[in-house]
Order: structure tokens, then sequence, then C-alpha cells
């Protein structure tokens, strides 16, 4: 028995050597794979703390919100920037203690919009629980990480993108299409950050007038002596106030949509989001 | 002092060296030498008794220097030199005291390596985590060990107390060594327990509240002990610096205190139990003569515990190599509590009872009159005879003892006596809050773009993973109870390497008669439940 246990304790030390000496020459890649992981992981809670925090402002996708929070969906831009504001450290810094510290006043007012008339209103709150945000360090950081993961899209992937899979083109409701471009417009554009409207989720913005009813209010407004623009039908009042928004500012709001629509908008584009409002 | 006649001395002192040194018998020299060198290291024992050892042959010498190995070792004089043949039966012990004391060893060791890599707060402890998982070499390895290390020891303890009783080994004069084995019991859990809470994660925090949130329900004196224990009234930095003291210090000094005490006992007073059937039963004279055969500690058990503790520590490697990984969900968040927080597995059972009554009675009152009674045993059994035909009872109320734990610990699981409302469960199945789970597990590649309704999808002649996983949802949508279900998957792609997932179940909301709800415009009001999650390129979800 005690010659056996030796030899077999000896053999099984030397698969227990053997195993250990494999995990030792992989050990390096395992530790750089486990890396990337965990920093995708974090990119992974940061885009989830994102959409739950940061929407209202800076958009579901961080294309932005006019007159509420710049886009942030860039990393280029964002580089640029980081240089712009001179600021020494990186990218990753800087968005980590903007994100924390928030912004007592705007560095580009002209994000602001309706906020900029509000004297006391902070540009961007903080959001790190010491500041007395919500969120903890991690929280922070994982949403910059998150936001410095914004890559411009390869073309392969855009095409990949534009052709859904057979499956999923099949369950593409046929019915209603002019008005999901629409709504997915109206999403993009970040028109739901200044406007209210309930057929559009998270439409909740109160920067502009609310948008629901608008088809059936729009002749009354036309009709009415205070309006200052040219249109003479519904169609073409929403169609002004998209692409030349200062033609008339309905009272108690503040004139500060973004002008660009009109060149910003095919011609498609721009009918689909007429007939859809007309319709509210 | 040197003196003249030294000197003259000198060159005839020189030349009766050298004959000196040319008389000897050179390897008579050298075997001399190593023999004293290693009778230095092996405590005793000479070139030629080692090599008796190995072949098996009997002690060369008188009196045996195989025992003189136990008076001039510290190490091995805690050990007996001898046992009886029966006391080491396989299957009388299973070697499970042994194995619980290795796997504490075991623990120490990984123990102190992890120790070097983690601060105790809670704003450094997951980060600590992450860097041993990806930046530490063999932090992987160590962090794996320690953990398996202590779920086994746990294992061990238990099945170890579980043979002491189905033996009836507990009875006299064995009735102290049980009492510190049921300390040791209550050690071994709250060792592991008190880990527990080091990593920081949600399912550490989790566990740990539920487990300290019962010492509240103590009569008269459980707020001082949860705040003793918390070091607040709720778990945070306090609460984590002692968590990681009575891990790191207190318990493990109190184990090798019990250790010791429990380890005497054994060795040096009553030895190990022989089977009863050896010591009481029918058996024939020569054989149990035989069984009572004296064998000696070394070379056949010393052999036989290394060979022992090399299988079980690379059967561990190989297990946390292939199977085995040490759990790690997201960071502690007091402010979001996890569907599914469940106690350690080693403390379900008592969570199942705290499901059945009132918690002061479940978790403190009855918990503490099992361990009284626990370690009361020896002295309320009375019954002097260790054989199994001898005792029913004993044996029927340890069978039962052991088939209402198991019971106990299924009712303590998630599954039982919890309702989740039925969207919530089929999408946490799908992507669980914390964990992989089968729609991660996917991976990145096989995540399909585009929107996917329960209403309208059928399988493809050809499905691949994605496909039966989508007819699985549909299946569960389709069959929960429900009114009018339907649900959707959104996939889209946010960033260049981040898909976004949207998964969405919608219903139409009914009354407490269960009539349909109907809104403004006499339509159905639909209710839903949506989960927003990513899954990146690199998130490695289908390794794992």
């Amino acid at each position: 028995m005690v010659r056996l246990q030796i030899a077999l304790g000896v053999i099984i030390t030397v698969v227990g050597l053997i195993v250990v000496a494999w995990i030792a020459l992989n050990e390096d890649a395992n530790l750089a794979r486990r890396d990337e992981e965990i920093l995708a992981r974090r990119i992974e809670r940061g885009a989830v703390l994102f959409e739950q925090n940061c929407y209202t402002c800076h958009g579901f996708s961080a294309q932005g919100v006019p007159g509420l929070g710049p886009p942030l969906n860039d990393r280029e831009m964002l580089e640029q920037r980081v240089k712009e504001v001179g600021w020494p450290g990186s990218l990753y810094s800087y968005l980590v203690r903007t994100i924390a510290g928030g912004r007592i006043v705007s560095t580009r007012p002209e994000y602001l919009g309706g906020k900029a008339s509000d004297p006391n209103a902070m540009a961007m709150p903080p959001w790190w629980e010491e500041y007395g945000g919500p969120l903890r360090k991690a929280d922070v950081e994982d949403i910059a990480l998150f936001l410095q993961n914004f890559e411009e899209f390869p073309p392969e992937l855009l095409a990949e993108m534009a052709t859904p899979t057979p499956e999923a083109g099949e369950q593409q409701p046929e019915e209603g299409g002019v008005d999901a471009v629409a709504v997915d417009l109206f999403t993009q554009l970040g028109c739901l950050g200044c406007h209210s409207l309930a057929t559009v989720p998270g439409a909740v913005g109160t920067v502009g007038p609310p948008l629901d009813g608008l088809g059936e209010r729009a002749a009354s407004v036309i009709a009415d002596p205070a309006y200052t623009g040219n249109a003479t039908t519904p169609e073409e009042y929403i169609r002004e106030s998209i692409v030349d928004p200062s033609a008339f500012v309905v009272a108690g709001y503040p004139d500060v949509m973004p002008k660009g629509f009109g060149d910003q908008l095919s011609e498609e584009q721009l009918n689909a989001l007429v007939q859809f409002l007309l319709k509210q | 002092m040197l003196g003249l006649q030294d000197l003259r001395n000198l060159p005839k002192d020189f030349e009766r060296k050298v004959r000196e040194l040319l008389n000897q018998d050179l390897e008579e020299t050298v075997r001399e030498r190593l023999d004293s060198r290693v009778r230095t290291i092996t405590a005793g024992l000479d070139l030629e008794e080692l090599r008796a050892i190995f072949r098996g042959d009997a002690p060369t010498e008188k009196p045996n220097p195989r025992w003189k190995v136990h008076t001039t070792s510290f190490l091995f004089h805690i050990r007996p030199r001898y046992y009886q043949r029966a006391s080491t039966w396989f299957t009388h012990t299973f070697r499970l005291g042994w194995l619980s004391t290795y796997l504490f060893f075991i623990e120490l060791i990984t123990g102190i390596i992890l120790m070097v890599y983690y601060a105790p707060t809670p704003d450094t402890a997951y980060r600590d985590m992450l860097n041993i998982l990806s930046n530490v070499r063999f932090g992987l390895l160590m962090r794996d060990l320690h953990r398996l290390g202590a779920e086994l020891m746990v294992i061990a303890v238990f099945l170890h107390m579980v043979r002491v009783y189905f033996t009836g080994s507990y009875k006299k004069p064995r009735e102290f060594t049980w009492l510190t084995g049921v300390v040791l019991l209550g050690i071994t859990l709250f060792l592991s327990f008190s880990g527990y809470l080091l990593p920081w994660d949600q399912l550490a925090y989790w566990a740990v509240t539920i487990g300290t949130s019962m010492a509240d329900k103590t009569p008269l004196i459980g707020r001082e002990v949860n705040l003793l224990l918390r070091g607040a009234p709720d778990i945070g930095a306090g609460g984590l610096l002692r968590f990681y003291l009575l891990h790191v210090l207190f318990l493990p000094l109190l184990a090798i205190l019990f250790i010791s005490v429990h380890y005497y006992k054994v060795s040096r007073e009553h030895g190990i139990s022989l089977p009863a059937v050896v010591e009481e039963g029918e058996m024939d004279e020569d054989r149990r003569r035989w069984a009572k055969e004296r064998i000696d500690f070394i070379p056949d058990l010393l052999t036989h515990e290394l060979f022992l503790s090399v299988l079980v520590l690379v059967a561990m490697v190989i297990a946390v190599t292939v199977w085995f990984d040490a759990p790690l969900e997201s960071q502690a968040n007091p402010q979001v509590t996890p569907l599914d927080t469940k106690a350690p597995w080693y403390f379900l059972w008592l969570q199942g009872m705290l499901k059945l009554g009132d918690p002061t009675l479940m978790g403190v009152v009855l918990p503490g009159i099992i361990v009284l009674f626990l370690a009361a045993i020896p002295y309320i059994d009375n019954n002097p005879s260790r054989l199994a035909k001898n005792r029913p009872v004993a044996l029927s109320l340890g069978v039962l003892g052991v088939i209402v734990l198991i019971i106990l610990s299924y009712m303590g699981t998630p599954q039982w006596g919890i309702e989740t409302p039925p969207a919530v469960r089929i999408v946490q199945d799908l992507v669980p809050q914390e964990g992989v789970g089968p729609f991660r597990k996917l991976g990145y590649e096989k995540i399909k773009l585009g929107t996917f309704e329960t209403d309208s999808f059928t399988l493809p002649d050809n499905p691949d993973e994605f496909d039966i996983l989508f007819a699985e949802f549909q299946d569960r949508v389709r069959n929960a109870p429900l009114a009018s279900p339907q649900g959707v998957w959104e996939i889209d792609m946010l960033q260049p390497t981040l898909k976004r997932v949207k998964m969405r179940i919608t219903w139409t909301k009914l009354d407490e008669n269960g009539n349909i709800l109907l809104d403004e415009q006499g339509q159905p009001v639909r209710d839903q439940y949506e989960k927003v999650f990513f899954v990146h390129e690199s998130s490695g979800y289908e390794y794992e």
C-alpha cells in the first residue's frame, strides 16, 4: 500500500504540476481577456445607467436634445471638446469629472435653450453622491466608459444594420410605416426632450408647447390675429414650425427651437413628420 | 596563544591529518555526513531507514527509529505513534476529520495570499476583486481555490458530524470531543459566512443583509447584536471591516484553538473510535485481535495522508480550472435589492424555516434550541451501545434530521413560496439581473438585430440558437397567466460594439374580478414590463 500510494502520489503531483504549468502559460492571455471582459461589462452597465438617468437631456441614444443637452454620441467630437476647453487630462477623466460634478454654468449656452433663461437653474446637475447626486463613483465611471465607447460605425456594419435579418424583416409591421418613421425621427431628433406627445414613449418635455391635438388646434392658431407666420393650412403651419420655428412662437414659450431642421431633413422625412403630427 | 612549539609541531600535525584522511574510507565518510544531515531533516531517520520505509521493510534499528520522530519533531509529536487498524478503515471515518483540517490549511494559505491584494473598504473591496481577476497572476486560481475550499470545508465538517453521529462515536468517553466538534461546525459556518461579504458584490451584500437581519430578531438584545455585527443600522464600511476582522483574525484563531482541543482529545486521550462491530459486536476473536492491531503512523498512515493531500489539492486545482468559478456579481448596491436574493446554500434551511412563521421563533429561538440539542446529544442519548441494531431510535432520528434539513433547504430557495409576477419571471429567467442567463449566453455574434414579436414569429426550417430561444420565449409568453399577452424583442446597435436589447411583455389589465379594464375611449388598458440591457462585443458571456 505504501509503495502504491507513493507511486500514485507522484503521478498525481506531476499531473497537478502540468495543470499549474498550463495555467501559467495561459495566464497572461487570460488576464488580458478578463480585463477586456470586465471593461466590456462596465460599458454595458454604463449604457443602462445612461438610459436611466441621462436620456431626458441627452436623448436615449446620446444623440442630444436640442435646447437641453449636447449630443455625446461621437468620440471624436468629445475628444475635440476636451482640447477646446483646455482640459489637461484624458477624455475619460473629463467625462468622469463632468458627470460627477455637473455644470453650474454652461460652457455652451446654445445647448441650454429654455434653461438659459432661468438664472437659477444649473446647466447640468451633479450625479456623484458625494456632490449630492444619486450615483456612486463606480456608476459615474461606468457611464464615462460607455460614452468613450462611441465610435463611428464602419460602412459594413451600417450595411448590416440597414438590411435586417429575413426573420426580422417579416416581423416589421406593414401598416403605419410612415408613422413609424416619424416616431423614430421624433425620438432621434430629440423633439421629445422639449415637447410632450402621448403617442411617443418618453416625450415628456416641457420647454416647448405640448403637441397633443396639434392637428385640430392648428387651424385656430392660424386664424388667431396674434399669428405672425405665413401658413394658410394646418399642414403648412406644422411644416413652418419645424423649418422656421421663429416665424411664430406660441405665447408663454421661449424662442429656442433649433433652426436647422429644414436642411437636416429630407423631403420624405419632413412629410412623414408633418403627416404624423397632423394626426395628433 | 600560539607558541613556538606549536609552530614546530605544525608539519607533524599536517602530516598526521593527511594520513588520517588517506586512511579513511571516502564513501563511508560521505555516507556518515549524509546520514547525519538526513537525520536532522527527518528528525531521526537515516538513509537506510528511509529506504526501508519506501520498500515497506521493517525498521532497521531498535528501538524503532520511526517512533523517535514523534518525540523529536514538533509536528509529529502532535500525531499519535500508532492507530488501531480498525479505526483507520476508510469506510469507518471516510477521512472527514482529516479533510476538514486539511481544507482549513488550504484556506489559510490561499486566504493569506488573497489578503495581499485586498483592502476591506466599500470603495476598494470590489475594485480589488476585479484587480485580482484581471491583474494578478494566479489571482483567479487562488480565489477559486479559496471559495471551493470553503464550500468543501462546510460539507466535510457537516459530513464528519453525520458520520460521528451514525457510528455512535460521540458516546462516552468522547462527549467533550463531540461538544468541541459542534462548536467547530458553528465556527466553520461563520468563517464561511463572514467571508461571503468580503467581495462586496450584490450576492454578498444581500445574503449578509438577510443573515444579519435574523440576528435582529433575537429577543431583548437583537438590536444590539445587529449593531455590533453591522457597525451601523445598515451594512457599510463599519460592517465590512468587522466581517473582515472576524474572517481573517478572530474566527481563524478561534478555529485553531478549538481544532487543537478537539484533536488533542482525539489523538492523546481517546483515539479515533473503533467501529462498533469491533468494539462490541459479534466477531471472530482472531479477526478482532487483527482489527485492533497497531499500525504505525510512520510510514503507513503518513504516506496515506500525503497521498490524500496531493489527491485533494490536485482535484481542487483541476475542478477550478475546468468548471468551478467563484461567483462575482455587480458591486454591492444598498439601493437595489436583486430579484431572487438568497442566503448561502448552507443557511438555506434557516431561510426555509423563516418562511414558515414568526422570525423570532423560526430564525432565532428554534435554531438556538437545535444547536443546544446537538451539543447535548451525548448526554441525552444514554444508550451505551454503539451498534446500529441497538440504536433504532437514534438512527431514525438522524435520518429524519437529514431529510428535514434537505426539505427546509429546498424551501429556502427563492423558487419556493415567493411569487414573482409572470412577465418579470420570464424576462428574469432569460436575462437575470445578476449572472449571465441563456440570452447573454448566446454571445454577441449570435444576437440578431431587428424586431421580433411573439404574435408573428414562426420558427424557420433551420433554426439557430437565437430562433430557438425566441421560440421558448414565445411559448412561455403565450402560456403565461396573463390576458392576451404579447412579447417583443427589439434589438439594435447603439455603438459599433454595443447591441441594445429591449425585451417587453404587454398584457391586458384586469380588475379584481377578472374583467377587462377599459380606458376612456373604451379600449382595453394594456400593462407592460420592459427591460433594456446591452451586450458588448467583448463581454465573453458565451464562454461562461
